[in-house]
């Protein structure tokens, strides 16, 4: 009905119509009510369903389990859904799958078991001014601009030359040679004279050369293995921040992939120049070579290089020289990694090998299963495996591998099976239920031997656990799987950035961005700060990269840490971070209703209903000249729009300050396309609003101000999010008052976010089948 | 174009078109022999997914041309050549879809995502996969599901899923997204004695035996509940082992070669390439009978790529029609897809068939996405070709309902198609003026 009403089939042409004031308000009630019924659809009446491990967990324990990570791109990605990923209901199984675990399984426990040979330490060193880095190189390059020009002088003095006697291959290059290098040989001849680069070379892109990229041999990665790439460089003043970065990347010759590994920042001087040292990750199976390069553009947007040509320059500003670059192999023993000792126990002389094998796998499963041990009629059919194998001539271990693998992919490991019988969870089961809401990982020793001693169960220590677990290392996997799920990040990275417009938006913001928010989420956390200082507050987490990239004084180091701000800054809260600004643009404008919509459904909890799916876009106002406030104007034409939009839009206009990478503005500049030429206009930016309740501002200050003051709002939105998530079931109305009680127990602390998940952690619900 | 009367200088075609293997083995010693004998030429379903939809206003036929007479629009001109073979549907629309940025999750299944209560998705079989219940028993593969590299998600205006295919139960079904991979399964043979693949074939049984022993014992630990959980790993368990059954059937039957040969292809084939591969493969599974459904869900982003553009499918997916470089690329990649439909079309009609008729007089070739353009969800444009479901081909069809169910185009080509169905997913019926 709604979507009819909208569409305007509903009611028929030929009955009396409503008017448009009408329509907006039923519009408005009747798309409230349907959020509301989708909630109760989605009910699952509280109960908690036995769930699959989803791909992280499966990561995270095959780690645990083995001390080797498994790849898992081929599994499916469990976030891709809505909701979250620890929803049981949603998590499916295929026969594909099945198949997937157990070649990962055997893949995972012969990388552990260290059937591969030995690896010796290894260092390579290699000097960067090699090939077409060398200064030999640019002084041929310089020599060939100069020939050119003298000949392309000679060409042009001469009215009756022939292109051909002057070695150019038409008379158009023969003319204007001249031209592109009488402006390259004063930038080569300047980098031949820069003493450095007689041991060294600059990183920079140069015009034909490509972009600068320095490598290290290819190597085959072997587990267990670790890698340290260093650089020997040296950074240059007086050019953009950006430029004094240098980008780690691991490259597959063989695919031609690339991740992009990290950045870190180059201070010393050309005089003192420093050792820059950086861990770097390899994927076993994957050939590897190991690359420095300047700061990238994500796939789909524009690289420096082009950007400087766009601009009409014949290089990217010079902000580094190097000297060498090396790579360290940490080499590995032949042994089995620590996690896989224990697998291949020593067998004692009057064990015969069968009930050796029956007691390796009976060992192995009974980890693997959580602490439940596996039965009879089961472990009968591996040990079968194992003689099959055997059989086959394999070797006693090499036997032992496949029922290993196939332990990896039965029901009792890739689910978390609770018990039936007692409606309260065995304290083991609570141990387990516990570490993968905190550590998305199966409980460690001191939380397994907790629960075995029947301790679990107290709530005194319940809570220690809690605290311990929360405060471990480990809990940043659910710091950060949980806010990009919890605050709708996989919008960040959808829309490439248009960089001509926006340079400074590159691969080190687009991670680092994503990073501050989980950083400031884990502050928070681990100090206990209140709730509200997500929204507003007097600093920020940030590292060299994002200072950089606000224009905040320089900050040391590629660690994030908190930095107080001045009193008339606007950073300081989630709203006006990077990642938060940058998912509501479409990569080229700032969109204020994607802003509003975000911090409707994500900080006031106040989820507008989804846009009718067949609204024509705004097509009348593309490519016309008008402020993105103006613009937004038009969804208030139609009666069926502006019930939701006059809620919506306005929030956003109070974040129009900043364009759409996130960067302050006080004008929005529009640029494009007119026939051939592009045009350029400018518009004041007008960040006053009024929120359909009546609160006013006139800035952004003021907006962030009213929502900061809606911080109950945002802890209810924490409590419905945290519950679903630590549940493994969408919110539904029966949680109503399982919500209301984390947000009493929390709200004497200021809404700390430790509260709320102590007081869920503590309710019989939680510890409840 | 249609060729079901039966002459004598086709069947010399036909025939010579088998010579390059033992004519009398071929028929006789696989599973093939009863279907490649019978008097009727066995039907086939191909429906191919481009993701976010098409430039709506040159694309589409204009509404008030109808009927055979109408003028091809810009969009389907390197069609033009087929036009008596095809028909253009307008008006046909899924009426549970709201992701826009999902033009494959239920183009053909037409579910509803939050038809379940407490899922957050839900999903039902697909079109194809009904068809592949009766087609599949007869042919090596039940059906083949080609997809582009990782296109699951937004971006690709695919949506969730990992091809276009679900399964009876609304699993997403995996797809080959390597043209190389594709190649191996359906042309190399596996040259290991015989009682080896027996062996391995008993060994993977025996894998998947001792899981449902432990199966079986979480099955006693836990409640109902629970077990609707548990039912879904042991249904992909069956699925494993219905494979093995199948593939024990097959045991020992080489794989047909096409009579034209493919090239293996390369491993690092992208866009236009990789599309054009893939059509290749699929004109001669189809051939050799090695599947009789097969679905494609085709890269977007890649493809533009190697239409010279710079922006992503989802940038260009919202176009202005008012002009402006994302319209002329979604433009070209429009006229892309008809011209590789086109040569499609062209291999199909060149296969012959034993009674004298060719593969595409068999086959229903379905193009299109649940996504219009933009975010449109309506009208899904819909292409239908080929002469398997019998419908009358050659016209342009503008449904007077404006929100007529897609699965009633699914419903008209599993029925036209020989497939006993009542209804699928949402259908009311039928479509009528298909046959008219």
């Amino acid at each position: 009905m709604l979507n009819a009403i909208n569409a305007g089939d509903m009611p028929p042409p030929k009955k009396p119509q409503l008017s448009a004031e009408e329509k907006t308000e039923f519009l408005a009630d009747l798309s409230e009510t349907l959020v509301i019924a989708r909630r109760i659809h989605a009910d699952t009446g509280g109960e908690i369903k036995m769930r699959r491990l989803n791909q992280r967990e499966y990561a995270n324990t095959m780690e645990v389990l083995l001390g080797v990570r498994p790849v898992v791109d081929g599994l499916p990605d469990d976030r891709a859904g809505s909701g979250f990923d620890t929803a049981g209901a949603s998590l499916y199984f295929s026969s594909s799958q099945f198949e997937q675990y157990v070649v990962i399984a055997r893949e995972s426990l012969e990388q552990a078991l260290g059937q591969d040979d030995a690896i010796p330490e290894q260092t390579v060193r290699l000097e960067a001014e090699r090939g077409g880095l060398s200064r030999e190189a640019y002084q041929n390059r310089l020599d060939t601009y100069r020939d050119e020009a003298e000949r392309s002088k000679r060409f042009n003095s001469d009215p009756n030359a022939s292109f051909e006697e002057h070695g150019f291959k038409s008379a158009l290059r023969a003319r204007l040679a001249g031209k592109t290098a009488g402006r390259m040989i004063p930038v080569l001849e300047s980098y031949v004279q820069r003493p450095e680069v007689e041991h060294g070379t600059l990183m920079w892109a140069i015009l034909g050369q490509g972009a600068f990229k320095l490598g290290t041999p290819r190597i085959e990665p072997k587990p267990q293995e670790k890698y340290t790439i260093r650089v020997r460089a040296a950074a240059y003043p007086d050019v953009p921040s950006r430029f004094h970065y240098i980008e780690f990347i691991a490259s597959n010759p063989v695919e031609k992939t690339v991740r992009v590994l990290g950045w870190r920042k180059v201070k010393a001087s050309v005089e003192e120049p420093e050792i820059i040292e950086f861990p770097a990750t390899a994927v076993v199976g994957e050939p590897t070579a190991f690359f420095i390069r300047n700061r990238s553009h994500p796939k789909g947007s524009k690289n420096d290089g082009a950007i400087y040509r766009a601009k009409g320059m014949l290089h990217t500003p010079p902000g580094i020289w190097v000297d060498w670059i090396e790579m360290e192999r940490s080499g590995r023993p032949n042994g089995p990694t620590a996690e896989a000792t224990d697998i291949f126990f020593p067998r004692s002389e009057d064990q015969d090998e069968r009930s050796y094998a029956r007691e390796v796998i009976k060992r192995f499963a009974t980890r693997a299963f959580r602490t439940v041990e596996p039965t009879d009629d089961y472990l009968d059919k591996l040990v079968q495996r194992f003689e099959a194998n055997r059989g086959k001539g394999q070797g006693l271990h090499e036997s032992l591998l496949q029922p290993l693998s196939i332990v990896l992919a039965s029901p009792s490991f890739l689910y978390m099976v609770e018990s039936t019988g007692n409606e309260r969870l065995t304290d083991p089961e609570l141990a387990v239920r516990l570490s993968y809401f905190l550590w998305s990982a199966p409980p460690d020793t001191k939380l397994r031997s907790v629960a075995n001693e029947g301790k679990l169960s107290d709530p005194e220590e319940l809570r220690r656990q809690t605290s311990r677990l929360l405060s471990d290392q480990r809990a940043d996997r659910f710091v950060s799987d949980f806010a990009y799920q919890w605050l709708g990040m996989e919008r960040l990275g959808m829309f490439p950035f248009n960089t001509l417009l926006y340079p400074e938006i590159d691969n080190a913001v687009m991670e680092n961005s994503r990073e501050e928010i989980y950083q400031m989420i884990r502050h928070n956390l681990n100090e206990k700060r209140p709730l509200k200082h997500l929204l507003k507050s007097d600093y920020v987490l940030t590292n060299d990269i994002m200072a950089d990239y606000y224009g905040m004084d320089p900050v040391e180091g590629h660690e994030f840490t908190k930095v107080s701000l001045p009193s008339n800054s606007p950073r300081g809260g989630l709203l006006s971070t990077a990642a938060v600004l940058a998912m509501g643009s479409d990569g080229t404008r700032s969109s204020p209703v994607e802003r509003g919509v975000w911090v409707l459904r994500h900080i006031l909890n106040d989820p507008p209903p989804p846009a009718p799916p067949n609204v024509p876009q705004l097509d009348r106002i593309e490519n016309v000249f008008q402020p993105a406030r103006d613009k937004v104007k038009a969804h208030q034409e139609a009666a069926q729009c502006t019930n939701c939009h006059r809620k919506i839009d306005p929030i956003g206009y109070g974040m129009e300050n900043f364009d759409a990478a996130g960067l302050w503005r006080v004008e929005e500049v529009i640029s494009a396309r007119v026939g051939k030429r592009t045009k350029t206009e400018a518009f004041p930016i007008d960040p006053s609003g009024e929120f359909a309740t009546g609160a006013k501002f006139e800035d952004f200050g003021g907006l962030r101000d009213i929502v900061a003051d809606h911080v109950d709002d945002f802890a209810r939105n924490f409590a419905e999010a945290i519950i679903a998530y630590g549940l493994g079931r969408p919110y539904g109305f029966t949680d109503h008052e399982l919500a209301e009680e984390l947000i009493e127990k929390s709200k004497p602390s200021e809404y700390a976010l430790d509260q709320f998940i102590h007081a869920l952690i503590q309710t019989e619900t939680f510890q409840s089948k | 174009m249609s060729k079901n009367s039966f002459n004598r200088r086709q069947f010399l075609a036909s025939s010579r078109a088998l010579i390059p293997l033992p004519f009398l083995e071929s028929f006789m010693s696989g599973p093939t022999a009863a279907a490649a004998v019978a008097s009727e030429p066995a039907k086939r379903m191909v429906f191919l997914g481009m993701g976010f939809g098409v430039t709506q206003s040159t694309w589409f036929p204009d509404v008030n041309s109808v009927g055979t007479d109408y003028t091809l629009p810009e969009g389907l001109k390197p069609l033009a050549r087929h036009k008596g073979d095809f028909s253009v549907i307008q008006n046909l629309y899924h009426q549970y879809s709201r992701g826009g940025h999902s033009g494959s999750t239920f183009w053909l299944t037409g579910a509803n995502q939050y038809g379940v209560p407490g899922k957050s998705f839900h999903n039902t079989v697909s079109v194809d996969q009904v068809a592949a219940a009766q087609f599949g028993l007869k042919t090596r593969f039940s059906s083949l599901q080609l997809s582009g590299k990782k296109l699951e998600g937004a971006g690709s205006g695919h949506g969730p899923g990992l091809s276009l295919a679900w399964d009876h139960s609304g699993k997403p079904m995996p797809a080959y997204e390597s043209a190389n991979a594709t190649f191996h399964k359906l042309f190399s043979n596996d040259n290991s004695p015989l009682e080896e693949q027996k062996a391995r074939m008993a060994e993977e049984r025996s894998v998947l035996d001792t899981v449902l022993a432990d199966a079986r014992a979480v099955r006693r630990r836990t409640n109902q509940s629970d077990h609707e959980k548990l039912d879904e790993y042991l249904e992909s368990i069956r699925d494993i082992e219905r494979r093995i059954t199948k593939e024990e059937g097959w045991l020992g039957v080489p794989r047909i070669q096409p009579d034209k040969p493919v090239k293996e292809p390369g491993d690092s084939l992208n866009g236009i390439e990789e599309i054009r591969v893939m059509y290749d493969l699929m004109a001669a599974a189809l051939q050799v009978d090695a599947t009789r459904v097969i679905t494609y869900r085709m890269p977007a982003d890649t493809l533009l790529q190697s239409l010279g553009a710079s922006e992503t499918a989802h940038l260009t997916s919202h176009y202005s029609e008012r002009g402006g470089e994302r319209k002329t690329i979604s433009q070209k990649r429009d006229r892309q897809h008809s011209i590789m439909l086109a040569e499609f079309f062209d291999k199909l009609k060149a296969s012959t068939e034993p009674d004298g008729t060719t593969i595409f007089d068999n086959s229903t070739i379905t193009f299109g996405s649940n996504i219009n353009s933009m975010h449109t969800l309506i009208n899904c444009p819909t292409l239908v070709a080929g002469g398997g479901s019998g419908i009358r081909q050659g016209q342009h069809l503008v449904m007077k309902n404006s929100r007529t169910p897609l699965c009633n185009l699914w419903l008209t080509l599993l029925q036209g198609s020989g497939i006993q169905a009542d209804s699928f997913g949402d259908s009311t019926g039928p479509i009528e003026g298909l046959f008219g």
